[in-house]
């Protein structure tokens, strides 16, 4: 499987799906014009490269890394990025190590509140990063 | 700051392309200094969400609309405590029975229930075929940390003028 790269757009994250070193980044805003289509070919990515996994890896050995650098979203967006969230989740629950690091700029920031919310109810612990 | 003169102003029906125009004056403000990061961020959140839930009831539902006078509007004010965002748009009858419905369950309950209430939509909306969870409204009161404001004023048999008001507090 290929690594995917989508450049950022004013209104569109960039997308770097690096598969050689486990590490799926979303940086920028997120507003696309038609959500369906930006997110999912990467989501039918993400199902499929999650799928091999399960079924072809030892998963206590297993680590990914999710990287969230995010100025803003929309709340279509957001239903986006559990899904992907929840593809990794399966590979969670099967003990895997996987790390979810979101960063935010300031913690009134509602990036922040985003990031605690989209944690608890995908019930995987986000590392909350502070920009630098 | 007492201004009656809008920081932000349109006149016309939203699409994609005019929301994306209005962030970028959003974002000029912010770099002229006229607003801080995080209140931009919160304006940007709420102003989209109301212009998203203003176009989501005109376009496609609204082909032939002749009374120019209640046509979509979207402005910012800035005021002494808070900016005022207001957005307006012709509605159907048929769909503000629905909508009143929801933004009074918004209106009734705190930010705790409202935060609560809003993770759960996310993840009952997770695979759902709606391309948006609908938590557009929830949203707004959520981030503005305050009550939402709506009329519905009768423009003819068939259509009706939705405002929504909310205050985003200076601190």
């Amino acid at each position: 499987m290929e690594n995917l790269y989508i450049e950022s757009t004013e209104f569109t994250p960039k997308i770097h799906f690096d598969i050689n070193n486990r590490k799926f980044e979303l940086i920028g805003t997120s507003r696309p014009e038609d959500v369906v289509a930006f997110y999912e070919s990467i989501i039918y990515k993400i199902e499929m490269y999650v799928n091999n996994i399960l079924h072809n890896e030892k998963l206590e050995d297993f680590h990914f890394n999710l990287l969230f650098d995010l100025d803003y979203m929309n709340s279509a967006s957001s239903k986006y990025i559990l899904q992907i969230l929840d593809y990794f989740k399966k590979l969670y629950q099967k003990k895997a190590k996987i790390t979810v690091d979101w960063y935010y700029e300031d913690v009134d920031d509602q990036i922040f509140e985003d990031g605690e919310d989209l944690s608890d109810v995908i019930k995987i612990p986000f590392n909350l990063r502070p920009r630098n | 700051m007492d201004n009656n003169k809008p920081i932000l102003y349109y006149k016309g029906f939203f699409n994609y392309t005019i929301v994306n125009k209005l962030l970028k004056e959003l974002f000029e403000l912010q770099q002229s200094g006229a607003l801080n990061d995080l209140m931009s961020n919160k304006i940007q959140i709420v102003m989209v969400e109301m212009l998203e839930n203003n176009y989501r009831y005109t376009s496609n539902k609204i082909t032939s609309f002749n009374h120019a006078e209640f046509f979509p509007v979207f402005k910012i004010l800035n005021e002494n405590k808070f900016y005022r965002l207001i957005a307006s748009n012709p509605i159907q009858h048929k769909d503000v029975n629905k909508l009143k419905g929801h933004l009074d369950k918004i209106n009734d309950v705190g930010l705790p229930e409202l935060r609560k209430w809003y993770k759960e939509i996310l993840k009952n909306e997770i695979y759902s075929v709606k391309q948006s969870p609908g938590i557009g409204l929830i949203r707004i009161a959520k981030v503005a940390r305050n009550k939402i404001k709506y009329s519905f004023q009768k423009i003819d048999n068939k259509f009706l003028y939705y405002t929504l008001e909310i205050l985003i507090n200076k601190k």
